[in-house]
């Protein structure tokens, strides 16, 4: 029996074709056009060099600004080369002489030229050749862009297979049909990651002998063994296939109840983080007691560029509308430097480190962006009753320039005469560790907080988003900095929502009730069972456990206190 | 017309890099300008020129620079290769 392992990031099982994922495969139609074509062709090819650079000079502005000189410089080398009137004259002459498309033509001649640099070059070379030829992508998207991405679409349910999936190419391919995923590289907190969480769909990533998977066309992709199978007996397969048709039964969501107190009758909130409007079709709204955030960088991810305010405007009307008055928190775009590359397809950047950058820093440096959004979420607020929060907050300040703009967008819709709700207000992420020394002063200027427990924890623990473990939820630091948020928020008045995965961690949970959490926001998949525990946990026992959670020393000695209080104090499980 | 040899001495030869900065400059000028090396010779101010000549550090180029500013034109770019392509 052959198969290959991987690591687990999305759990489920899926059965059937592999579809490969090349995006340097992109192909031209192949199509002859006619002599009264000719200039039209030669036109749209003008037309397309002139976008890509106007694009590429987009794209080198803010890598100047946001990365470094090296950067810029390629984003300027690709353009010379987008630009290349050498090129450009060749392709003209195949479309006028050979009567070939414009797409089809290009792409023979950057063949060529492709050929001999890769001939020419040794390894060193090779690699970075790569990345400036990047762009005849974007050439062959924008001369055939009446057409799809790519050029092959799923035309059945497929597992798809890449070196590295963006969350543009599992949208682009339309997650209906996906019904599982493997790559080489991405980390199990990567955007396809969550992605495919969103999804439910089954994914594996960091697969050994990736490139020998090429020979194989059909699968079964078992997450929970971590394994790839693709090569099985009948008897076998009969075994898999009773357990994908179990997984599938179970993949819509089913939720019966969702409890608004505790087994002892004290008052608690569960919440729903969303990615999608989409997700929320998932699910009977009826049970829902509000969204406690909705991440919208996803937007832009989705159109792979920084959406318009129609755009956006029109996606968050939506969610709001099929929210039905329920409470609804909209987090204005994260981008670290990662969500911002991986939204313009700059493969060639994905290997660099960054830190200390993004959320709201990126957002107030780029002003327009900010307002644009907070003018987009105000229009779609007269939907219903929404609030706006900040990520990545570190100072004051923020909060300020933050105030500023958003003052800005209701003076400038009230000039334009287009209603809204005066009483949006701003709450706050805690998830950096600037923020925590200033907690008394932004708790006076904000109307909440919610507590990012993924990123909060690697800021406390000096580990990076890749590494980051599940163990990091029992870390006494961390629920010794939730503790002291919520004795913040409690002396001030205003609420706060822990929004991290740690809310739906069924150790962690009794413990950061102890610590005086009321309100979590979990994953449409989590709703169930964080509702099945909070219906069989009495706060009153929880709160004994505060001490021996603040006095204990490392991550190891805290999840035994938790494990233990979990399986002797809940005697229901 | 001037011609002018020069060897180029950066770490990795006329790449990507050191060919956009070359392109870059070559732009600027009026004058034309052509580079030639192992018998094949470009427009240097296309960068997919520079890119198939392929060369290689140590490598010996000739540079021709035609046109109205041809004498500023080959100091910048004596400059230019002199410097290692303004690169670190």
């Amino acid at each position: 029996m052959l198969l290959f392992k991987g690591k687990k990031v999305s759990e489920g099982i899926a059965i059937g074709p592999l579809f490969f994922l090349d995006k340097d495969k992109i192909e031209a139609p192949e199509h002859i056009i006619k002599n009264s074509e000719i200039e039209a062709e030669i036109e749209k090819l003008d037309n397309a060099v002139m976008a890509c650079v106007h694009e590429l000079e987009r794209i080198k502005e803010i890598a100047l600004k946001h990365l470094d000189d090296n950067h810029a410089q390629i984003i300027e080398g690709q353009k010379l080369v987008v630009s290349d009137q050498m090129v450009l004259e060749e392709v003209k002459d195949l479309v006028r002489t050979a009567k070939k498309n414009s797409a089809l033509a290009y792409s023979e001649i950057f063949k060529k030229y492709e050929n001999i640099i890769a001939r020419s070059f040794s390894g060193y070379h090779q690699e970075r050749e790569a990345d400036i030829l990047d762009i005849k992508k974007r050439m062959i998207h924008r001369l055939t862009s009446n057409e799809s991405y790519f050029s092959d679409s799923i035309n059945e349910p497929s597992i798809i297979v890449g070196r590295r999936i963006s969350p543009a190419d599992l949208l682009q391919l339309g997650h209906e049909n996906i019904i599982g995923i493997i790559t080489e590289i991405g980390g199990s907190d990567s955007h396809i990651a969550i992605l495919a969480k969103a999804f439910r769909i089954p994914y594996i990533t960091e697969v050994k002998d990736f490139t020998k998977l090429k020979k194989y066309d059909y699968a079964i992709l078992d997450v929970s063994e971590e394994s790839i199978h693709v090569d099985l007996r009948d008897d076998d397969l009969n075994y898999y296939k009773k357990r994908e048709e179990e997984f599938l039964n179970n993949k819509k969501i089913q939720v019966h109840e969702i409890v608004s107190k505790t087994k002892d009758g004290q008052d608690f909130s569960i919440f729903l983080n969303l990615e999608f409007a989409e997700e929320l079709q998932m699910l009977d709204i009826n049970y829902i007691q509000g969204i406690g955030l909705f991440r919208s960088e996803f937007i832009s991810i989705e159109q792979n560029k920084l959406p318009d305010e129609e755009t956006q405007y029109n996606v968050y009307s939506k969610v709001t509308k099929m929210a039905r008055g329920l409470p609804l928190i909209f987090r204005t775009f994260d981008f670290g430097r990662d969500k911002f590359i991986e939204m313009l397809d700059l493969n060639m950047f994905h290997q660099q480190e960054f830190e200390d950058w993004g959320g709201l820093q990126f957002c107030l440096e780029n002003p327009d962006i900010l307002k644009t959004q907070f003018r987009a979420l105000l229009r779609a607020s007269q939907f219903g009753p929404i609030n706006i929060m900040l990520p990545m907050v570190s100072a004051i300040d923020e909060i300020d320039k933050a105030k500023q703009l958003l003052a800005e967008a209701q003076i400038e819709l009230e000039e334009e005469g287009i209603d809204f709700r005066r009483d949006v207000e701003l709450g706050s992420m805690i998830e950096t560790k600037a923020v925590l020394e200033i907690l008394d002063e932004l708790a006076e200027n904000v109307a909440f907080f919610s507590i990012g427990t993924n990123d909060l924890a690697n800021f406390l623990l000096g580990t990076k988003r890749e590494e980051s473990d599940i163990n990091n939820h029992y870390h006494p630091k961390l629920f010794q900095a939730i503790h002291k948020i919520i004795k913040v928020a409690d002396a001030h008045g205003i609420p706060t929502t822990v929004c991290g995965e740690m809310g739906a961690d069924r150790y962690a949970l009794p413990g950061l009730i102890a610590s005086g959490v009321r309100r979590v926001s979990v994953a449409p998949s989590s709703l169930s069972m964080v509702s099945n525990l909070i219906k069989n946990i009495s706060v009153e026992d929880c709160i004994p456990l505060n001490r021996r959670i603040m006095n204990s020393r490392n991550s190891y000695m805290l999840l035994s206190i938790l494990k233990d209080f979990y399986y002797y104090q809940l005697k229901t499980y | 017309m001037l011609t002018k040899e020069i060897q180029i001495n950066n770490k990795h030869g006329i790449h990507t890099r050191p060919a956009t900065v070359f392109v870059e400059n070559a732009s600027k000028f009026k004058s034309e300008v052509h580079i030639t090396y192992h018998d094949e010779q470009v427009n240097a101010k296309s960068i997919m020129g520079l890119l198939i000549l392929a060369v290689e550090p140590g490598a010996v180029i000739q540079i021709e620079v035609e046109g109205p500013d041809e004498q500023e034109a080959m100091e910048k770019f004596v400059d230019i290769i002199e410097n290692n392509f303004y690169m670190e």
